[in-house]
């Protein structure tokens, strides 16, 4: 028996689970088609945590780099016939790949060919921010040359509910269908709840369900491509997704939730009606019971973020991803989050009072930032090293100057110099003296200093491989 | 499966006339190129996977179909030289084509005299033998 539509993720992501293929398999089955998910960026993390050169996939997927050292050539095809067969065990008409993010590319196009070769009756579909290089970038060269090529046969762009339903009805003219142009949709509420149903969650190390609550954001960071993407922010009423939190424990016995957006805390309203609702639900119930949830936060000042709104947080079981991004306050303003430090402080003493968890968002080596600004943010975490215990992680990523953004528009008023076509971190600050190794010498310092504190800091391994 | 589509691009060097070709698909015939007027030869087929071809090289003089100056510049040559080779439209790199070319015992793909060139198409898929090739193909333009 045949399905319509396969919706499959693909690597590299790190081991959670892929939200896009739930979404499409209930919008399209609510249309009338049936269809089946698969993550395969899941299993690809568990078959590479578990083989013995399984970094030698994670490197392939991510720069499609081959050790025939160690053989890596037959793990990597071994891999993609291994991947094949449980997409063909589906028997699918039509194939739909999700690419999270440009780190999808190799194995989506490998896999592809592969598919191509062995079946090439499916027809396969390509979507997902990955499909562009850059997601507020202008070139959609690698879908379109996949396209040319034969190895795909349609990519979408943008928000996939409304284009895929489209798709499947023959309507190639649709605005998003192997355009660079799309339509925003207007209404996040208007669709059903995700259908994880053939997710397997053995597959994740933290079991999680990932929930979309809003798109876009309420700021306009310089440096951030996402609100070139999505340019208007769009919510969900919080009753919605709370519903849709009980719908998903009451399949799948799971409790712990990660929010897929830019932010949590946009729409305040909304916002704290899911934490009530939340409140409310976990009130009297064992921990292991409780709904637990982490998501972006930004942060905000003492009046607007008070101390009962800590108490609800307290009781969700809530871990905040603050995008702080830099300590030093006129940077930090200067790139458009607009609070002052005092604030960051009352976060983190909330967060000790409360014993929430937060981890920092910070953007290390910011182009406006000076080396003067450098030794400031280290002393600045030192002075704060009786907050370690309570911060989860400090997420350090290099600076980078992403195509279509604001940031990229005002290079040249902050000094800032680099080669045409290079990776988005290769850039000097020429009036401030500061070059790529600079920076990069920078954050290594950075995070030995802060592990000296007690803080657990996480850096991009991407970010890491494309510097050194 | 085991079909694959090849798509193979030679550059034709004219003296004299060109090279004539006959190419041979696992022993069998498929082209036999001996009327080609153009300076490029392109080769579309449809074959089993894995597969060995032969490309058995004639229609050159020694003496008379490479023309060179005083200098021992060549002003003309007759010649085929592999340019392109696709399969299922995915084009192995420039250094990958000197990988699989054997001229006249030598990996070589400038095919300059009367020799049989062969290119093996082994492993198990065309997937196998590209990764094993180290074929990787980058489709990022710079932004």
């Amino acid at each position: 028996m045949s399905v319509d539509i396969l919706f499959s993720s693909t690597p590299w992501i790190d081991g959670t689970p892929c939200l896009a293929p739930a979404i499409l398999k209930s919008v399209v089955e609510h249309n009338g088609f049936s269809a089946k998910t698969i993550d395969l960026a899941a299993y690809v993390y568990q078959c590479a945590q578990n083989h013995p050169n399984g970094n030698q996939i994670q490197k392939f997927c991510q720069q499609q780099y081959i050790n025939f050292d160690l053989g890596a050539d037959k793990i990597i095809a071994d891999l993609i016939e291994d991947c094949t067969e449980k997409i063909l065990a589906h028997n699918p008409k039509i194939l739909g790949f999700s690419m999270l993010s440009q780190e999808s590319q190799f194995f989506t196009m490998w896999l592809s060919y592969h598919i191509k070769h062995v079946a090439p009756d499916i027809k396969i579909i390509i979507g997902g921010s990955g499909v562009k290089n850059f997601i507020a970038g202008s070139n959609i060269f690698y879908a379109q040359e996949l396209r040319n090529l034969g190895i795909i046969d349609d990519f979408i762009m943008g928000d996939g509910e409304h284009a895929m339903v489209e798709y499947l009805l023959n309507n190639r003219e649709f605005n998003g269908i192997n355009t660079p142009t799309w339509a925003q949709i207007g209404n996040l509420d208007d669709f059903p709840f995700p259908n994880f149903d053939d997710y397997n969650f053995d597959w994740y190390n933290i079991k999680s369900i990932p929930v979309c609550d809003s798109r876009g954001c309420v700021r306009k960071c310089e440096f951030c491509d996402i609100i070139k993407h999505w340019t208007s922010y769009k919510y969900r009423s919080g009753n919605s997704v709370f519903q849709e939190i009980l719908h998903q424990i009451d399949k799948h016995n799971i409790y712990n939730f990660s929010f897929y957006n830019s932010l949590t805390n946009g729409n305040m309203k909304q916002f704290e009606i899911i934490l009530d609702l939340i409140c409310d639900y976990n009130q009297g119930k064992v921990r292991t019971k409780q709904i637990s949830w982490d998501g972006y936060f930004i942060v905000r000042d003492q009046l607007r973020h008070p101390e009962r709104l800590w108490k609800k947080l307290q009781k969700n079981n809530a871990h905040l991803l603050l995008g702080v991004e830099s300590v030093v306050e006129h940077v930090r303003i200067g790139l458009g989050k607009n609070f002052k430090n005092d604030a960051i402080d009352y976060h983190l003493e909330m967060a000790k009072k409360y014993n929430v968890k937060v981890s920092l968002l910070m953007i290390v080596g910011y182009p406006t930032e000076t080396k003067a600004d450098f030794e400031f943010t280290k002393k600045w975490f030192v002075e704060r090293k009786r907050y370690a215990p309570y911060i989860k992680n400090v997420i350090a990523t290099l600076a980078a100057i992403l195509p279509g953004t604001e940031l990229e528009k005002n290079l040249a008023n902050y000094g800032v110099v680099r080669d045409e076509g290079t990776i988005p971190i290769m850039w000097q600050n020429e009036e401030a003296n500061i070059s790529e190794s600079y920076r990069y010498e920078y954050l290594l310092s950075f995070r030995s200093l802060l592990e000296q504190n007690g803080f657990f800091v996480s850096v991009d391994d991407t970010t890491l491989q494309e510097v050194t | 499966m085991n079909k694959v589509n090849l798509s193979i691009e030679f550059e034709m060097g004219y003296c004299n006339g060109y090279m004539q070709c006959k190419v041979l698909n696992n022993d069998k015939e498929i082209f036999d190129i001996k009327n080609n007027e153009n300076k490029i030869l392109k080769l579309d087929f449809t074959t089993d996977w894995p597969t060995i071809l032969r490309f058995e090289l004639t229609n050159k003089d020694p003496n008379r179909d490479t023309a060179i100056d005083e200098n021992g510049n060549i002003l003309e040559n007759k010649y085929m030289w592999l340019k392109k080779f696709a399969v299922n439209n995915l084009p192995l790199n420039e250094p990958n084509l000197y990988k699989i070319a054997v001229f006249a015992g030598k990996n070589e793909i400038f095919w300059d005299r009367n020799e049989t060139a062969t290119i093996e198409l082994t492993e198990d898929t065309p997937t196998r033998w590209l990764l094993s090739l180290n074929n990787v193909i980058y489709l990022r333009e710079a932004p």
